[in-house]
């Protein structure tokens, strides 16, 4: 019984770091610019395809694939941003986030005109084989995902609070009127926000993928992943990480006490439960008004 | 301003309720065929939750009209087939299914892709008189709704009975647990199956379901080896049942694999490499790449009309399907109306397309080649025949 | 041409669009006249939606719990209780306005994202109680709901409930228009541009916040019930997530706190598939294209840029004030 818990949160936690960091993702262009991003989960879709392709067709090495996915999907999230987002950046944030289904839409069509609607293994440097280590059961896959997942969020981590670029984008979340007063260029600083968030949108391509296998419509996992960073508190960098994280255990359990019906409603149950008792989400301040 | 618009709703309302009194009564006449052309239509998924299915059954009939069209045709008519995409939602099906029938005045609606969306346009196929032509769907239905629907091949009950004898037969187990996809296409399966086991004083001794975009089977897979069933029937497509495996295995739990036919695909292997050996499957007609004229046949078609698209039991089933819908034109003649068209697929008796199975229809019988399937297993990375093709009983959910 | 000769014109392309509608049946087959009326079902759902997103603004990704709650109450009443169709399709409305009543009650303390996100919750809950309620849905059987009929009459061909929905509809958006002209939306509007201020005029926060909640909920459970007896089938997989995106999408697109909007956005929603239904896998890629295309130069959506055409260079009308933020 207890192998077997354990075992159902080892395993929601891999699912549940991939919904953290596409969670991120969303955080991080929402500090930025208030915008939610719906193709935050088609960046992990379409990095899936990337590296995919440098893997299959162009045989390249596992690392190389890793970062060259990194950085293709960073320069998607640019190009996203400077063709759809950047020329209604005045317009009504609702109208931005219509555009962005719009071009999730476009994504996610894209990559099946491409590549079909089949599903695709991805390979992967991690086993599958199982491994018993005490009262835990697990993969190695697990184990890997979950690691690579928290190595991205520490390096994020330092990157922001070290480096003199993470603090301009810090700056600019917190008020952009007064970065561009210190001298930050917070069109730049958009720019790199969408580069990043896609980015980590990749690295979630890179580790989901293998799991639950490459199709177009992979995206939707992003649902989740939003579910998760409002669960945390939308806003807040470590909420989602914890929303996400929590999410994914969640679900493993409900899934083993109840049925899949309840494993997929239980998350929301809590999220409107939650938001009820604090409607900032777990770690969000309370939305303030605005007078 | 409010006036104008008051009043215009007002005679809008008037006469409307006019138009309707006087109503349009429905006029029917023969569609879709000229003297060189007929005309069929298909509602497919092919942006959708489905998408794959849609676009290879598409291209499978495509290629079989196409070699036909440029041979000249059957009996001087060359077919084609107007396909639009429904996205696997009921109402669009039905938007589809009246643009296919009342304006391009299709012959028949043939290959319909999903039970829910076939369900939503049988009423309608019905009062126009159009026949359904071996919609893309193998709930049990199809072979039992009346004159205007036509299956081709086995169900999921049946398939789901000959697994169930199976195991309770020949492998004397009786341990039998079910893992379904909760919706009608898993339901078909595992309510069949449960019906089967009944009728051996037998039941699951658990069912499991999952969602269509789940990603996680751990709670599944630990749920089913508390249960300490020995076989596990998974009524999933594909992407499922290697992700289940591998999960199983990860606990130590190590049971028989088996399920119906969309499981027998190589991708099946392809993703789940060691973890899917010895998995048992019921096939219901020839792999891809097995031998024989008619394969041969198909694999040249797809290869010179698609050939973007590799041999696959997706396009395969839309091959066949195209195939047996040209041997009942040829069967009709020049004289091809609804009718006739039903009355000649009714003449197809024991026909073989040259892969060693046989369609029969006749009478009532609406099941084509429902009656036979055998049992394949995953040997070293291959689909390996286990039996000859054997005769299903008629499975039911009852 | 003065002022008022331009004013008074204002009505003509009302009057234009209305004997359109009207001599359409007898020019068209009824595959458009299928398109049409589930053009209609949508602008039932648009105007229930706007008011509550774009004149109050309150975010909801609810609404296709809304339409599904409206279908089934309409399809279980008339299939399994056998009650007269006017009768199910006014009991599936109330019923659904009185879900959203206590919908909004838990949703006052929440505001943009939060909001959206918890009734997105609401959606996925009420689905998969679509499935578990399977003893009264049918569950992933579906649903047949067979036509319509008042006194013996059936709605059965599409002509008949092509004029069904039109009338209905018409109504429901004159019914819209005298709501936000009167007090009611008014309060939506303070509500709407501030919080604080439109509480400070007397408006009952909660009261009128959770009132755009139930009549918005009407709306969608009409528009819910009216498409059951349409479609004639019912599926819970169709009532998803994707279906409140799709809802929010045509008011954004036609226009947030426009009734000309929410018109032109289900037309965008609707006919446009239909116009691309030739273009096989290339149709969804198409759509999106054209779909970020509009947002790119009509970001005050497809009413926005006509009202604002319509000042410039006409100068009918006023140009139209949308915030830039909802819900905060």
């Amino acid at each position: 019984m207890v192998e077997i818990l354990t075992s159902q949160v080892v395993s929601g936690l891999a699912t549940g770091c991939v919904y953290a960091l596409i969670a991120l993702g969303f955080v991080l262009i929402f500090k930025a610019t208030d915008v939610v991003n719906f193709a935050q989960g088609e960046f992990v879709m379409a990095s899936g395809f990337i590296s995919y392709t440098l893997l299959i067709r162009f045989e390249l090495p596992y690392w190389l694939v890793f970062l060259a996915t990194i950085a293709l999907s960073g320069i998607m999230g640019v190009a996203l941003e400077r063709v759809v987002v950047r020329p209604i950046m005045t317009a009504p944030i609702f109208s931005i986030v219509i555009a962005t289904i719009g071009a999730s839409i476009v994504m996610r069509s894209s990559a099946g005109i491409l590549y079909g609607y089949d599903v695709l293994p991805l390979p992967t440097i991690f086993s599958k084989d199982p491994i018993h280590w005490g009262v835990l059961n697990f993969t190695l896959m697990d184990a890997g995902v979950i690691g690579s997942s928290l190595v991205i969020m520490v390096v994020l981590y330092l990157f922001f609070k070290l480096t003199k670029t993470g603090t301009a984008m810090r700056a600019t979340a917190q008020s952009q009127t007064a970065a561009r007063l210190m001298g930050v260029s917070v069109g730049r600083i958009f720019s790199l926000t969408w580069a990043i968030s896609a980015g980590i949108g990749g690295v979630a391509g890179v580790l989901i993928a293998p799991i639950i296998y490459l199709d177009p419509n992979l995206g939707f996992i992003g649902v989740k992943a939003f579910a998760g960073a409002i669960l945390g508190g939308f806003g807040s960098i470590p909420g989602a990480i914890v929303g996400g994280m929590l999410l994914g255990i969640l679900e493993n359990l409900s899934g083993y006490f109840f049925n899949a019906g309840i494993k997929q409603v239980s998350t929301y149950i809590l999220l409107i439960l939650v938001l009820v008792v604090r409607p900032g989400g777990l770690f969000g301040a309370a939305p303030i008004r605005r007078v | 301003m409010k006036r104008l618009l008051s009043s215009a709703g007002a005679l809008a309302g008037l006469i409307g309720l006019l138009v309707v009194l006087n109503g349009g009564a429905p006029t029917w006449a023969e569609d879709g065929v000229t003297d060189k052309e007929v005309i069929i239509g298909a509602g497919m998924d092919l942006t959708g939750a489905v998408a794959n299915w849609g676009v290879n059954i598409k291209a499978g009939m495509e290629a079989v009209f196409d070699r036909v069209n440029d041979a000249g045709g059957v009996h001087g008519r060359k077919i084609k087939l107007i396909a639009y995409d429904h996205v696997y939602q009921p109402p669009k099906a039905v938007t589809n299914a009246k643009r296919l029938v009342e304006r391009d005045k299709v012959f028949v609606m043939m290959g319909h892709l999903g039970t829910p969306t076939t369900k939503a346009i049988k009423e309608y196929l019905e009062e126009k008189q159009v026949p359904n032509i071996f919609p893309a769907t193998l709930a049990s239905m199809w072979t039992t709704s009346g004159k205007w629907h036509v299956g081709d091949l086995a169900s999921y009950a049946d398939q789901t009975w000959l697994i169930i004898d199976y195991l309770v037969n020949e492998r004397k187990i009786k341990k039998i647990a079910s893992f379904y996809q909760d919706d009608e296409y898993g339901l078909d399966g595992h309510l069949a199956g449960k019906a089967r086991l009944k009728q051996y004083e037998l039941a699951y001794v658990a069912e499991v379901d999952y969602k269509r975009a789940d990603i996680d089977f751990s709670s599944q897979a630990a749920k089913l080896k508390e249960s300490g069933a020995e076989a596990v029937i998974v009524q999933a497509v594909y992407r499922e049942p290697p992700r289940l495996a591998e999960q199983c295995h990860a606990i130590g739990y190590y049971p028989q694999f088996i399920g119906p036919g969309p499981i027998v695909v190589n991708k099946t292997i392809e993703l789940g490499g060691k973890h899917v050996e010895g998995l048992i499957g019921v096939e219901v007609y020839p792999l891809p790449t097995d031998p024989g004229p008619f394969l041969d046949l198909y694999r040249a078609d797809m290869k010179k009309y698609f050939p973007g698209l590799p041999p696959d039991t997706t396009n395969l089933y839309g091959y066949q399907k195209a195939a047996l819908f040209v041997e009942a034109l040829q069967r009709t003649g020049r004289n091809l109306t609804r009718d006739s068209l039903l009355k000649s697929i009714e003449s197809i008796k024991d026909w073989d397309p040259g892969w060693g199975l046989k369609y029969s229809y006749g009478g009532d019988n609406r099941r084509g080649m429902s009656r036979v399937g055998r049992l394949v297993m995953v040997k070293n990375g291959k689909w390996t025949k286990m039996s000859q093709w054997i005769e299903l009983k008629e499975g039911g959910r009852r | 041409m003065g002022m008022k000769t331009l004013e008074r014109l204002k009505g003509l392309p009302l009057v234009v669009v209305g004997v359109g509608l009207l001599a359409l049946p007898s020019f068209v087959d009824n595959y458009i006249l299928y398109v049409m009326t589930r053009l209609f079902v949508y602008v039932l759902v648009a105007l229930g939606l706007n008011l509550l997103t774009g004149y109050t603004g309150q975010v909801s990704l609810g609404h296709a719990a809304f339409f599904a709650i409206g279908a089934y109450t309409a399809a279980v009443l008339a299939e399994s209780w056998r009650w007269p169709s006017v009768l199910c399709v006014v009991a599936a409305a109330v019923f659904t306005a009185v879900v959203g009543y206590l919908l909004g009650l838990p949703c006052l303390r929440l505001s943009g994202l939060y909001l959206a996100m918890a009734t997105l919750g609401f959606t996925l809950i009420v689905q998969e109680m679509l499935l578990q309620l399977a003893v009264i849905t049918h569950g992933s059987e579906g649903m047949k709901v067979r036509p319509a009929s008042i006194l013996g009459f059936t709605f059965d061909s599409d002509y008949r409930k092509y004029f069904l929905l039109l009338v209905v509809t018409t109504s429901m958006l004159i019914v819209a228009r005298n709501l936000i002209r009167g007090r009611t939306g008014r309060a939506f509007l303070a509500i709407r541009e501030n919080e604080r201020a439109a509480e400070a005029m007397g408006v009952n926060l909660a009261q009128y916040k959770t009132i755009a909640f139930a009549i918005s909920a009407l709306y969608t459970g009409l528009a819910g019930a009216l498409s059951a007896f349409l479609v004639g089938f019912l599926d819970p997989q169709e009532f998803s997530v994707f279906l409140s995106i799709q809802f929010i999408t045509i008011i954004i697109l036609g226009g947030l706190g426009s009734l000309l909007g929410s018109v032109l956005g289900a037309g965008f929603l609707i006919i446009l598939p239909e116009l691309l239904a030739g273009l096989d896998v290339w149709q969804a890629l198409v759509y999106g294209l054209l779909m970020v295309l509009t947002i790119i130069f009509m970001p005050y959506g497809l009413s926005g840029a006509i009202r604002r055409h319509a000042y410039r260079w006409l100068g009918v009308g006023v140009e139209p004030i949308v915030p830039r933020r909802l819900g905060h």
